[in-house]
């Protein structure tokens, strides 16, 4: 091997500097949204093969508990049918429920449809960050703050920053996420909402007096400014009260698998 | 020249894409793999230093331009790695076998979290919290460095099978 010299490795620093120079007075940005352009249908393209193996990776292991899975669902089915037979009878509260979960169509929201190049790789694990690199940026009307939305319009996330041709957003996971919420047909009991080591959704400054119950949808609350109301970010699984609170706290598991997403919706204002 | 050049460029770019699209988003631990700083080490080994840390300075400003971090994290850190690598490689690990691989890729692996992390953490100002009691953390680590390994290995024969560059020379005597 040979020796390193000196004067090379101070033209390297010299290089380096210069790049981080040219960047910040903005001469680098043609050649940055060029490499963009170029690498980004190569990426969205293995990012979905990637997502397609993440999901059959996990549909295995689901598979691993199905029999435990057909005794639940069983047990489902029959509270499904008693909840079933109440809600016929409530139809016409139905019709507001509808409502809002028809929201998307009924209000024709704009959207941005924008594709996932690359999860994971620029979070800290030490800080189980969930976030998402997706294929639109400014230039595409983006903003920090809208609301990204999956297929059937759940709420999936957030958008943190933005570049002229990338965005970066924070899954509703991520403890950086943080949404006004409420519980779907209550709309006195509100909190906010914020993930838990990037695997589900607490909602926290729920008051005491305010009832959650188990499997209670949590949707939006429309307080935050370009996030609107009623979009569903998931179900109740749990409820921790302690007396001494003031607040009551609520941990909500999303209804998708947030982190095989290869394909998001971004709410325009 | 030029030829070997574009095939470098093309072997970075591929790399990088792979790294960003595909490692990124696959289950379990193989997220956590690191095929840039593996595809750095075997070119300081196979090549010279200073197409290493060309290679260093393309891939760490292909990581800032899809970074949302302050622009400049990954070039230095990849920089400081290489520096790093090239100093174990020249006083450790001089010769090519696969442990020499092995050791190199954990420890500059591992390197490269730790310059990314302080620079990160000096970036922040202090407010990052690197929680170093989290199973979580070492979890990530032990996962990523073990996907690590079977790749460096699998490389390694790979290369063995195709080019003379690692095979071992032996000096014979002559009487």
């Amino acid at each position: 091997m040979a020796k390193v010299s000196l004067r090379k490795i101070s033209i390297f620093v010299a290089v380096i500097l210069l790049l981080i120079f040219l960047h910040f007075i903005k001469i680098l940005s043609p050649v940055e949204n060029a490499v963009i352009f170029v690498l980004n249908p190569f990426a969205r393209q293995l990012h979905s093969l990637s997502s397609s193996w993440r999901s059959s990776y996990e549909e295995k292991t689901k598979n691993k508990d199905l029999v435990n899975e057909v005794f639940l669902l069983e047990k489902k089915i029959n509270e499904l049918s008693v909840e079933n037979a109440q809600l016929k009878a409530l139809e016409e509260e139905n019709k507001i429920l509808r409502g809002y979960l028809q929201f998307l169509k009924e209000k024709e929201f704009k959207y941005v449809l924008a594709d996932v190049v690359s999860s994971s790789f620029f979070s800290n694990p030490e800080e189980n960050e969930k976030k998402i690199t997706i294929n639109k940026g400014s230039k595409a009307g983006l903003s920090p703050g809208l609301a990204l939305i999956n297929s059937e319009g759940m709420i999936i996330g957030k958008i943190s920053e933005v570049k002229d041709y990338i965005s970066l957003a924070y899954l509703s996971t991520d403890s950086n996420c943080r949404l006004a919420a409420t519980i779907q047909g209550e709309t006195e009991t509100e909190g906010v909402t914020e993930g838990d080591l990037g695997l589900t959704i607490k909602m926290n400054f729920v008051p005491q007096a305010k009832g959650i119950k188990l499997d209670d949808s949590v949707v939006t609350s429309g307080l935050e400014k370009n996030i609107p109301a009623g979009l569903l970010i998931g179900k109740v699984t749990q409820v921790e009260k302690e007396n001494n609170e003031i607040w009551q706290k609520a941990i909500i598991e999303p209804m998708v698998d947030i982190d095989s997403i290869s394909v998001v919706s971004v709410l325009m204002p | 020249m030029y030829y070997k050049a574009l095939l470098n460029l093309f072997f970075i770019l591929l790399v990088f894409v792979l790294q960003l699209a595909i490692f990124s988003g696959l289950p379990f631990g193989l997220g956590a793999a690191n095929i840039i700083i593996i595809a750095l080490i075997f070119v300081l080994a196979l090549t010279d230093f200073y197409t290493a840390v060309w290679g260093a300075i393309i891939f760490g400003f292909l990581l800032d331009i899809y970074s949302f971090n302050f622009f400049g994290v990954y070039l230095i850190s990849l920089f400081v790695t290489i520096l790093f690598s090239n100093f174990l490689l020249v006083k450790f690990f001089t010769n090519r076998s696969s442990y020499s691989f092995l050791a190199l890729v954990f420890l500059t692996s591992i390197f490269y979290q730790a310059v990314l992390g302080l620079i990160s953490f000096i970036q922040s100002y202090g407010q990052i919290e690197i929680e170093i009691f989290d199973k979580n953390f070492w979890v990530n680590i032990f996962w990523g460095e073990v996907i690590n390994f079977i790749i460096t290995l699998v490389s390694f024969y790979l290369i063995s099978f195709l080019s003379k560059k690692l095979k071992p020379a032996f000096l014979i005597k002559n009487d």
